[in-house]
């Protein structure tokens, strides 16, 4: 007879099994068509999750959010950044 | 040929696993199937025998059409082309390391979240300017970037005053979904993450941290890198390379690297 353990051992081993299984499945493949522009002329960025939603667009002439960057660049310790080096002020 | 993966706009690694009888030139695309300018990668490989293509998909679509081809005739339909053969494609977990990500920091949380989901979309998005949920980050997205009404050469520059960030769209919109995540985290780690603000290998290599743990490809950041950031051959631009591979071979081999 079976213990409890060794019940329990197996169960964990068959968990294992499965989730091996479904995390690498082989997939039946299917050729298809290069899609022409029409195809792709009906997406809709709402159907996509929220997490890849397209940001926000600021409208004609709303004014830019006023942000100061909170990181002290120009610490005693390492006397940061360099900005005589540039032309502008960008990177 | 191109094959239809169900992708459902899962995390995960596709594995492709190609065959070939002598050495042939190997291309693998991934784009959206529905999305226009929306590539997940774009690469190739000589393969001589068997080879698997690794693609990590941090972000996926709903369906992905992957292209494989041999790159010396073109995409052509199955059986038309007997220089290779698709073994199989499977879909594999990915693997991230976020705990090397500091996401106690507010700021990498938001970028993260506000760089993929314009990285994601920069293929449909009109020129225009974007802003964070949080209002902290903004990229203006445009037509070309200008100097004195002259066009310059960079995809992506960071205002360092602001942390404004500027896009060409022109430019962008070639870029897969990796590439651009790649620029968009180097511009911020130059003023959010660096000690010093314009040292460029310190933002390659904390940029490389996020992007590597968040799971996206290897090689796409590698091309990044060097087209972009590198396009002229130099010393300094050699000794920068060295860094970046040294720093993703030991990223994939669990150690730790110290930037001095």
């Amino acid at each position: 007879m079976l213990e409890k353990k060794h019940i329990f051992l197996l169960g964990v081993v068959a968990i294992g099994v499965l989730i091996f299984i479904n995390s690498n499945k082989k997939l039946q493949m299917v050729e298809v068509q290069e899609p022409t522009p029409a195809d792709k002329k009906s997406f809709d960025s709402t159907s996509l999750p929220l997490t890849l939603m397209p940001p926000t667009r600021l409208g004609e002439g709303e004014a830019l959010p006023n942000n100061n960057i909170k990181k002290n660049f120009n610490s005693v310790f390492n006397l940061k950044p360099r900005l005589d080096k540039k032309s502008n002020n960008f990177l | 040929m191109i094959v239809k993966v169900p992708t459902r706009h899962e995390e995960l690694t596709l594995i492709i696993k190609v065959l070939t009888q002598q050495p042939t030139k190997i291309r693998i695309k991934v784009i959206d199937e529905s999305q226009v300018d929306t590539s997940f990668t774009d690469r190739f490989k000589t393969v001589d025998g068997e080879s698997i293509f690794y693609v990590r998909m941090p972000v996926s679509p709903q369906n992905a059409l992957v292209y494989i081809y041999n790159e010396d005739k073109g995409n052509l339909m199955q059986g038309q082309d007997d220089s290779f053969e698709v073994e199989s494609i499977t879909k594999g977990s990915l693997e991230k390391k976020l705990d090397v990500i500091d996401f106690s920091n507010a700021e990498v949380r938001s970028f993260v979240n506000f760089a993929t989901r314009f990285c994601y979309n920069a293929g449909t998005l009109p020129s225009g300017t974007y802003v964070s949920d949080d209002r902290k980050f903004v990229i203006k997205y445009l037509p070309v970037i200008e100097d004195d009404g002259k066009e310059q050469s960079t995809p992506a520059r960071i205002d360092i005053t602001n942390g404004n960030i500027e896009i060409s769209k022109k430019q962008f919109i070639k870029f897969t979904i990796p590439n651009r995540m790649a620029i968009l985290l180097h511009e911020f780690s130059h003023v959010y993450l660096n000690d010093n603000v314009d040292d460029e290998v310190e933002a390659d290599l904390n940029s490389l941290l996020i992007y590597l743990g968040l799971g996206y490809p290897r090689i796409d950041a590698f091309e990044v890198f060097a087209k972009t950031f590198m396009n002229a051959p130099s010393e300094q631009n050699k000794d920068r390379y060295d860094k970046i591979k040294s720093f993703i071979d030991n990223f994939e081999n669990h150690n730790t690297y110290l930037y001095d």
